[in-house]
């Protein structure tokens, strides 16, 4: 249909957002869970605490780390991946990276900030599901941040219209199939700013088309940045009520 | 070794929020002017470095009792005890310096001898056996209540209001006493609320992940597990022989077998099902990340064996034959491959017993799985799978569940007269730590659904079929007792059944 | 005694250089196991236990690498020990039990390693000259429909235990017919197997019992289970086996060793 992706979503419109915090209280220090679309990703925090190695005594600031977990059954084929996986190893790096420069880590010295993820569906945008995962987690937590870290991909369709230099508009928040065809990107902002804390993109496409997508990224952002505040402060509303009974 | 009476303590959460490093002493063996290590004191151990004595000539030498005492370093004015506060212990306390100031005799509760500046010292007896309950009300006062004596040289300070402990704070000094205290009550109950043969409520949900043919999510109490099932298509070469891995226990044949079979995974029977479990997903402090610990490793294993052993798939509906036309079964059709379903068990959440919500979870994530219909194409020679039909798991119709028990010893009182066992019916974690023998049945009971509900089949003669246990650990359950956990176990897998139908994957 | 088909082969003490070491060799089943014990031994700070001596269990397999199965096998020796060796004796140090599985018809069998490790272990933990609070045996018992097919059995291996029930009259079909120790080939042909260690004032310190009979599983595997209160029958005889032969054996065993 005209107009319409594969799945029925217009070029801007998100799939369907649902997450949850404290979803793990007893274990963890914060936990999260979020589900877009069929990408459902579990999320654990713990610390600050003391360090699991004496190489990651830092003596002015926090450190984090971050593990990464793919469930065998999560993908379309079967794949156990061990801790030294490629895409692992990548995803960790981005989001430790990520957050520790949006953590306020001067704050807690020689200590240790833990963010465990766990991927149990991938139906596209993992890394931004886990960076908002993550971000939610670290709120529950109660562990200071400069702002919410918001993720969300941005593709760009290539069709007939190319050649004849009018451009289709980038398709907001690409799921698997969608993933699979064609190039897109991962923008994650600092709140609804335009500041970037990540960018990330394995495919090719043309330059002219690069600023398109990371605006319609950041857009989106914001759109999730609203979705993730009213959860919060809906959670944290229905604590405080059960608090003061 | 066995000490005195309650533990009262109010405000010590504030003394304790001067905490320092925690020393223990032993009191009661030694006579009153033993001197043993000359520093002028009368107790028999060397403290002289720390300027505090502890004296137990009241104490009846039948109780010893430990004492944990915080904050080793008194105030340069060693009045003895200088800021010392004792709890709940009969005993009677000689100062170092000052054998002037009257000993203090403790009986239930403790007094407050002499308070002179910053609190520094507070006592409490670890071990007591007496049977009365700790308060299960908070008892909290704040600091102000304990005033500070001026001078206490020539009398006796007015007895103090008794200090009392959080019961939080009990539960994290002492966590087996705690227990103790709470299933010698009468009736016995648990510190979570339940009694001891009561199972938490559980909830599960089926079908939520997409890329999976089957999966489930058992949450019970704070134990969340995850289970996914993905069948993989696996082609036998044309020498192959399909019986291998159509039995469930293939008597092993030679070394060769066993070995090649380790290899892949250790399935060595069948080969067609494999379980796995993780647990360092965070689920718990006690297993970080990392490689799988023994209990993961045990967990596995127990897991694979309770496939095998229930025989919960049928092999031959997991074949794949060479043929066109599915609904024409000819005895001659040849099979050349076979569905492989790999059971991943994701911990989501770690609180006690998790084999029982790891069993369940794959029961009912193999009662939801779909897996497309698979052919053998000759014209491609492969396996080809129609991704529009889908067909459940052919499985037993009676679901046989495991029910897991921890057994706390409860120590000799008086009271008793003997030491008893109490069995706790589905442990959590703190319940788990403190056991050390646990049982596991793993039993069917055929029930039948009358009106939308459960009734026990009038054919199976009320019966209930046991089909493993496992008891490991201690040596104070007796026989009789495992006949009585059957019972509870049987209660348990009909509301499992119950669970299940309201999922709608009836048994029947 | 000795030249008797039910008595184990035992060699105390092959291992000179260990506290303590015993060769067990299963008369039936011909699982061969050889363990030693040392200790007490200095711990490492991670393991130290202020109270208890640490125990530590190793079980390493005839033909490959330790897997999961092996790690199992070590959890169950080692609740079952943890309630025999007085542990406060001797606080924080480590006693190291290796056991080495020397032989066996299907090294991926549980029930046909487990009796011979338990027993194996518990000899050697004498000779080392651990204390422990009292002595504890091991057996295996299969339970089968029928006699064992084609496969020869030592004599008194075979017994038959009644159901009993409401009638009196024990007939053929109401008796069980278990076997002691059996070998893989009349496991394969059992309905279960269950294996019970007893310490000899007759505590229950380990039952591993399972159903394991063949077939290819779904609805045909339906009607399989025993009955609780055949089980607890079973469960008696066990705990004669181990109560009394099972301390004669270990007796025996030890008579002729006056110095450790």
């Amino acid at each position: 249909m005209e107009g319409l992706r594969n799945d029925g979503r217009r070029w801007n419109e998100l799939r369907r957002i649902h997450c949850q915090l404290s979803t793990s209280s007893t274990n963890a220090d914060g936990s999260s869970y979020i589900e877009q679309g069929f990408t459902k990703v579990l999320c654990n925090v713990t610390g600050p605490a003391e360090p699991s190695s004496r190489q990651k005594v830092k003596q002015d600031s926090a450190t984090v780390s971050c593990e990464v977990y793919f469930a065998a059954f999560s993908g379309t084929d079967r794949i156990k991946r061990g801790r030294n996986d490629k895409k692992v190893q990548e995803l960790q790096t981005a989001i430790q990276k990520t957050f520790s420069s949006i953590i306020l880590t001067h704050l807690f010295s020689r200590s240790e900030i833990t963010i465990s993820v766990h991927i149990l569906s991938q139906d596209g945008g993992t890394l931004a599901a886990c960076i908002n995962a993550a971000t939610l987690a670290l709120i529950d937590a109660g562990i200071p941040l400069k702002d919410y870290v918001c993720a969300c991909t941005a593709g760009q369709s290539t069709s007939i219209f190319d050649n004849e230099g009018a451009s289709p508009d980038p398709w907001l928040d690409v799921n698997y199939l969608e993933e699979s065809d064609i190039p897109s990107l991962t923008v994650a902002t600092v709140g609804d700013s335009e500041k970037i804390v990540a960018l990330n993109m394995e495919n090719k496409v043309r330059i002219e088309k690069l600023e398109a997508m990371i605006a319609v990224g950041i857009s989106g952002c914001a759109k999730v940045r609203a979705i993730m505040d009213k959860e919060v402060r809906r959670h944290g509303k229905q604590k405080l009520e059960a608090q003061g009974e | 070794m066995v000490s005195s009476s309650r533990i009262q303590c109010k405000g010590a959460a504030d003394a304790l929020g001067y905490c320092h490093p925690v020393r223990r002493w032993w009191v009661g063996d030694d006579d009153d002017d033993d001197d043993d290590d000359g520093d002028g004191d009368g107790d028999g151990d060397d403290e002289g470095k720390e300027g505090v004595a502890v004296n137990a000539s009241g104490v009846d030498k039948s109780h010893a009792c430990e004492l944990v005492a915080i904050s080793p370093y008194p105030t340069a004015e060693a009045t003895w005890p200088s800021s010392a506060f004792l709890l709940g212990s009969d005993l009677k306390l000689k100062p170092k310096s000052k054998p002037d100031v009257e000993p203090c005799k403790q009986t239930t509760h403790f007094q407050m001898l002499h308070f002179e500046g910053s609190l520094d010292w507070v006592f409490l007896p670890v071990l007591s056996t007496s049977a009365s309950l700790v308060s299960t009300k908070p008892l909290f006062s704040p600091m102000s209540s304990l005033t500070p004596q001026v001078d206490s040289g020539e009398s006796l300070p007015p007895p103090p209001p008794p200090l009392t402990f959080s019961t939080s704070l009990f539960r994290q000094i002492s966590p087996a006493l705690y227990l103790q205290r709470h299933l010698l009550h009468s009736p016995p109950t648990r510190p979570n609320g339940r009694s001891p043969s009561q199972c938490r409520d559980f909830t599960l949900t089926t079908n939520s992940l997409s890329h999976a043919h089957g999966s489930a999510v058992v949450r019970a109490g704070d134990t969340a597990v995850v289970c996914g099932i993905r069948g993989e298509v696996l082609t036998i070469a044309p020498g192959d022989d399909p019986s291998r891995f159509e039995s469930y226990h293939s008597s092993p044949t030679s070394a060769t077998h066993a070995c090649g079979s380790r290899g892949a995974g250790g399935a060595s029977w069948g080969g067609l099902i494999v379980t796995n479990v993780e647990l360092s997903t965070g689920c718990s402090k006690k297993y970080p990340l990392g490689p799988p610990g023994g209990l993961a490793q045990t967990l596995s294993d127990q897991l694979h064996e309770l496939v095998n052993v229930t025989k919960l798939v049928s092999l031959d509906s997991l074949r794949i034959y060479d043929r066109e036309d599915y609904s024409d079964v000819t005895p001659n059709a040849k099979i050349k491959g076979y569905w492989s379903l790999y059971i991943d068990v994701l911990c989501i959440s770690l609180d006690g017993n998790i084999l029982d919500a790891a069993w369940y979870a794959i029961v009912a994530a193999l009662k939801s799985s779909r897996l497309p219909l698979a052919s053998w194409n000759q014209t491609e020679e492969r396996v080809f799978c129609d991704s529009s039909l889908y067909h459940p798991l052919s499985l037993r119709r009676s679901l046989p569940f495991t029910t897991t028990f921890a057994l706390i010893s409860l120590p000799h009182s008086d009271d008793n007269g003997g030491g008893t066992t109490v069995l706790l019916n589905d442990p959590d974690s703190y319940e788990e730590d403190e056991a050390c023998e646990f049982l596991t049945i793993l039993s069917t009971t055929d029930f039948e659904i009358v009106e939308g509900e459960l009734s026990r089949s009038p054919l199976a003669g009320l019966r209930t079929r046991v089909e493993k246990i496992e008891k490991r650990g201690g040596c104070k359950i007796g026989l009789r007792q495992i006949e009585s956990c059957t019972h509870q176990a049987t209660s348990k897998a009909a509301r499992y059944i119950q669970s299940l139908m309201k999922e709608q994957l009836t048994p029947i | 005694m000795t030249s008797s088909p039910l008595v184990p082969e035992i060699s105390l003490n092959p291992l000179p250089q260990s506290d303590g070491s015993c060769q067990y060799t299963c008369p039936t089943s011909r699982t061969t196991i050889l363990t030693s014990v040392n200790g007490p031994l200095e711990v490492r700070p991670k393991d130290e236990l202020p109270n208890h001596a640490t125990i530590e269990v190793i079980v390493k397999p005839g033909i490959g690498v330790a897997g999961v199965r092996e790690t199992r096998l070590s959890s169950l020796i080692h609740s079952t020990l943890k309630s025999l060796i007085l542990t406060n004796h001797h606080p924080r140090t480590l006693i190291q039990v290796v056991a080495q599985i020397v032989q066996a018809e299907d090294h991926t069998s549980l029930p046909l390693l487990l009796t011979p490790l338990l027993n194996c272990t518990i000899l050697s933990l004498l000779i080392a000259g651990i204390p422990m609070r009292t002595v504890g045996w091991s057996v295996h018992l299969a339970v089968l429909q029928h006699p064992p097919k084609t496969v020869k059995t030592a004599e008194g291996q075979v017994f038959r235990l009644g159901r009993g029930g409401e009638d009196e009259m024990e007939t053929e079909e109401s008796e069980q017919i278990v076997v002691r120790n059996p070998n893989g080939e009349i496991l394969g042909q059992a309905e279960s197997s269950h294996t019970v260690t007893f310490s000899k004032e007759g505590e229950v310190l380990l039952i591993e019992s399972m159903e394991c009979s063949q077939g290819s599983g779904g609805q045909s595997a339906d009607g399989q289970g025993w009955d609780i209160s055949d089980f607890l029958r079973l469960a008696e005889e066990g705990k004669r086996i181990c109560c009394e032969e099972g301390v004669e054996i270990i007796r025996e065993a030890l008579a002729d060793r006056k110095v450790f």
